[in-house]
């Protein structure tokens, strides 16, 4: 087996409050191979965005700190590299599309001229090839006549178009990884599916491998290959998409994945309720006395669950679940 | 029907913008008017009027009117309408190059200090109060009386008295902007800390920053103005604030001496104050039509 394009080995993020070292990322590992597509799911606050940041070096510091473990890129442990190291690798190699396209375009610039200045520093292209570079990459992510629009300002583009043009400025160094974090939240359901039909499609023709990070369950089923599930700071299953939706093995995984409200329940005017987990996500700072952390919110808490933190067991090839009960099932 | 499917409006950049909004303020465009007329006069009138201002060319204390020298003459019997246009062009270069040090020192500082933080900014920000502290006028005098009165060491003195309030408003906009969307967004994609200050941030904490360093031109004449009648200006030049100086002890036998420069650099600073209201409004969204 090849080594994987990215791996992730015992990540641990933390920030410091006061005088302790807080950790939100917790004992990490995840690999993810090129050209594959690699969901990450939780609710808010269980540590998703930052470690997508974290990938890029961008673990706003003060006050937050990669603490322990390795980011493996092809070999190279980016938790060691220097700023200047990591600028290189920023853009070429792996970049990020962030959930705000409203403000994440630099308003003082025409989007062409932002494109374009991308192609210029990465590939040192004279300004009239950077130029038509970039109007090529607004005409690859769908934006219907790229050389007029090009001279637009952000503030003259919709949302979903937006989001276009971050793509656009993702992709054009045809970095190996991109990160998409909640890419289509702020957007409505119709341009999410054109977005991540264009996702589809730029998977296939520039063979980037994709970290998607979301928390809506039917996105995921719909665009990955392999899911983890994250909850407060922890993995705490991974397997390939398919099991994820078919048959959950965490309680927190299952909950996921009925609170998705079907279309096809017949209408009726007593209508059952919506599934929910009840509780939220604990505060990082209460992650520290023992037991799952998932237990005092979990349907099928036993008395273990309470003293000890399950570890990660494997139960399939691929496929692994942090929940003493899978595990004694499975003993 | 019009074909309106290809009437897309043309894309218009906010500076473009800006000057839109700038041109209907009336106040704003008279004040542009009066400062390029002044600009005008001083930088051709020399070579259209050629009396020289330092000679003596009639009797002492003439009231204007009453020869051929249109404003009269000073108490060395100088014409003091030579003296008004060879004073604009050191008044003026004075002022401007003072506001370009302060601004230089300005926003160099205030954009270190808020883009980086932490001890940068407490190093700075702790360099900026002194500064501040620092009584002006007294710190600016001594600084041309060690040095030597002339034209770049005053600019330079009125400089390092200057630049902390743009410091400041420099600092409290990088903080601000440093923490946006788009920011992040850049550093995504591989822009380094140098590209994000000057590329990035500085355009966009721009427009408030064009009006201080607007105003600053106006602050700066007053300033040259102040040393010039305490004295302390180049002895081999004529500027406004050196005409009221010179004349000052004989301002009630012949007040038209001290009106006239004082005038000028009134009619200076009120245009300058003018232009920089019309661009804060001008740079204002809120202000401004879509």
């Amino acid at each position: 087996m090849t080594a994987p394009l990215l791996s992730v080995r015992n990540l641990e993020i933390a920030f410091r409050s006061g005088r302790d070292d807080i950790p939100v990322v917790r004992d990490l590992s995840f690999d993810l191979g090129a050209g594959e597509t690699l969901g990450i799911v939780g609710e808010s606050g269980c540590g998703k965005s930052i470690t997508a940041l974290s990938l890029l070096g961008l673990v706003p510091s003060p006050p937050g700190r990669v603490t322990r473990g390795q980011i493996l890129f092809q070999g190279e442990d980016l938790v060691q590299a220097g700023e200047r190291r990591l600028n290189e690798v920023r853009g070429n190699e792996i970049s990020m599309v962030f959930q705000e396209p409203m403000t994440s375009l630099n308003p003082v610039y025409t989007i062409g001229e932002q494109i374009a200045e991308t192609a210029r520093v990465h590939f040192g292209l004279s300004r009239a090839k950077a130029w038509a570079r970039a109007v090529e990459m607004l005409s690859l992510v769908g934006i219907p006549s790229p050389n007029r629009r090009a001279h637009d300002y952000p503030h003259q583009l919709s949302g979903g178009m937006r989001q276009r043009v971050m793509i656009a400025i993702a992709l054009v160094c045809e970095p190996k990884i991109l990160i998409a974090d909640e890419p289509t939240t702020a957007l409505d359901v119709t341009v999410q599916a054109q977005i991540f039909d264009l996702f589809n499609d730029l998977r296939r023709d520039f063979g980037a491998a994709i970290i998607l990070i979301t928390h809506d369950i039917g996105v995921v089923a719909q665009m990955t290959d392999r899911v983890m599930v994250m909850y407060a700071g922890r993995k705490i299953e991974e397997g390939p998409v398919a099991d994820f939706v078919r048959d959950p093995r965490h309680p927190y995984t299952s909950g996921l994945v009925s609170c998705i409200p079907r279309l096809t329940m017949p209408p009726s005017d007593d209508p059952e309720p919506l599934f929910e987990i009840p509780g939220v996500v604990p505060a990082p700072r209460d992650l520290n006395r023992p037991g799952c952390p998932f237990a005092p919110r979990c349907a099928r808490v036993m008395p273990r669950c309470r003293d000890e933190n399950p570890g990660l067991e494997p139960l399939a090839p691929g496929r692994m679940v942090a929940c003493w009960q899978e595990q004694e099932v499975a003993a | 029907m019009t074909d309106t499917t290809l009437a897309a409006p043309k894309p218009v950049s906010p500076s473009t913008q800006a000057w839109r909004m700038f041109r209907q303020n009336h106040a704003a465009v008279l004040g542009l008017a009066i400062l390029l007329a002044i600009i005008v006069i001083s930088l051709a009138g020399p070579f259209i009027y050629t009396v020289a201002p330092r000679e003596m060319v009639w009797m002492p204390l003439t009231p204007p009117g009453q020869s051929e020298y249109v404003l009269g003459t000073d108490y060395l019997g100088r014409d003091l309408l030579a003296g008004l246009i060879n004073g604009g062009r050191v008044t003026l270069a004075v002022g401007f190059t003072a506001a370009l040090i302060t601004v230089a020192i300005g926003i160099t500082v205030g954009a270190l200090a808020g883009f980086f933080g932490g001890r940068v900014d407490n190093l700075l920000m702790r360099v900026t109060e002194f500064f501040q502290v620092l009584p002006n006028l007294l710190f600016a005098m001594v600084v041309v009386m060690l040095f030597g009165a002339d034209l770049l060491n005053i600019s330079i003195a009125i400089g390092i008295v200057s630049w902390t309030s743009t410091a400041r408003l420099t600092r409290a906009e990088f903080m601000r902007i440093r923490e946006m969307d788009f920011v992040k967004a850049e550093r995504s994609i591989g822009a380094a800390n140098g590209r994000l200050i000057w590329k990035v941030i500085l355009p966009n904490a721009a427009p408030p920053l064009i009006v201080v360093s607007a105003l600053s031109i106006g602050t700066a004449i007053l300033f040259e103005a102040g040393l010039s009648f305490l004295g302390l200006s180049d002895p081999n030049t004529t500027s406004w604030g050196r005409m009221i100086g010179d004349n000052r002890p004989y301002i009630l036998d012949s007040p038209w001496g001290v009106t006239f420069p004082g005038l000028c650099i009134f009619l200076t600073v009120l245009a300058i104050s003018l232009i920089g209201d019309g661009m804060n409004d001008a740079f204002n969204p809120k202000l401004r039509e879509r």
